[in-house]
């Protein structure tokens, strides 16, 4: 059996975790947390036109070079189901305070785990994903999905934007998919469309 | 889902904190995206097998 530790907290000043201006992160929901080795997991209420459970996930993926690697969860959580619904669009009209909240647990993540690896990938960039996208298309999808991939560039458009700053805490790398398996990653260039981006603490 | 939308909103500051701990107890233990903890355990082990580093080499400052 695992040992978990957990706490039900007010969101901790960001001022604190992350070293940078980080003011629009404060409009930010209230979230639970709950931390064992393989795993660390929060819950917040997305309050818009619906209120919304919302679950961040960082699950430990693989060991690499002696890092172990988790990787970024987020979805919608439906307690009726018992199930996470992370290929859907809630449109609630809190996207904003939504990610920042999810981003607001990323500096907690590092504390717990300071030599780890966190590696986001979205939820949308997968091959089956790009393939019932196409079958189910509506908005002119020719040789691409256009839905393909949109997650992981927020991500990307929130780490580009924020670039000098963060990296003067975490080393930021950019991996792509070629051709199924074939994988490579890199230092982080800016304005690619990297399928992953990877990040460690300095 | 209407009703369970129903059901949580407007609940107060210690309600919404009784109820998340609640959710944290009850989905305890268990990876919530299993398939995207998949797609990158198969990305991890992907670059394993091409003989890629995760960190390249030229990555200078970072400790291995």
């Amino acid at each position: 059996m695992f040992e978990f530790e957990i706490w039900l907290i007010s969101f901790p000043p960001l001022s604190k975790l992350f070293p940078l201006n980080v003011s629009n992160l404060s409009n930010s929901y209230l979230v639970s947390e709950d931390k064992s080795s393989f795993e660390y997991r929060f819950f917040f209420l997305s309050k818009g036109a619906n209120t919304v459970l919302k679950a961040v996930q960082y699950t430990y993926a693989h060991k690499f070079e002696d890092r172990n690697v988790y990787n970024l969860g987020f979805g919608d959580y439906d307690r009726s189901g018992d199930r996470i619904q992370d290929k859907i669009h809630t449109n609630n009209g809190d996207a904003y305070k939504v990610f920042n909240s999810v981003i607001s647990t990323t500096p907690m993540f590092f504390e717990k785990f300071s030599d780890d690896i966190l590696m986001v990938l979205g939820s949308d960039g997968g091959s089956e994903f790009a393939e019932n996208c196409k079958r189910t298309c509506i908005k002119k999808c020719e040789s691409f999905c256009r839905k393909f991939n949109q997650r992981i560039t927020i991500y990307r458009n929130y780490v580009e934007k924020n670039f000098v700053e963060l990296s003067r805490t975490y080393w930021f790398l950019g991996g792509y998919i070629i051709v199924n398996t074939h994988i490579v990653t890199e230092r982080y260039i800016l304005g690619r469309n990297y399928d992953a981006i990877l990040i460690f603490k300095k | 889902m209407e009703t369970t939308e129903k059901q949580l909103s407007g609940m107060t500051e210690a309600e919404e904190k009784e109820f998340l701990n609640m959710v944290l107890e009850k989905t305890r233990g268990r990876d919530l995206f299993p398939e995207k903890t998949a797609r990158a355990r198969e990305f991890l082990k992907a670059l394993e097998a091409n003989g890629q580093r995760l960190i390249p080499e030229n990555f200078k400052g970072v400790r291995s």
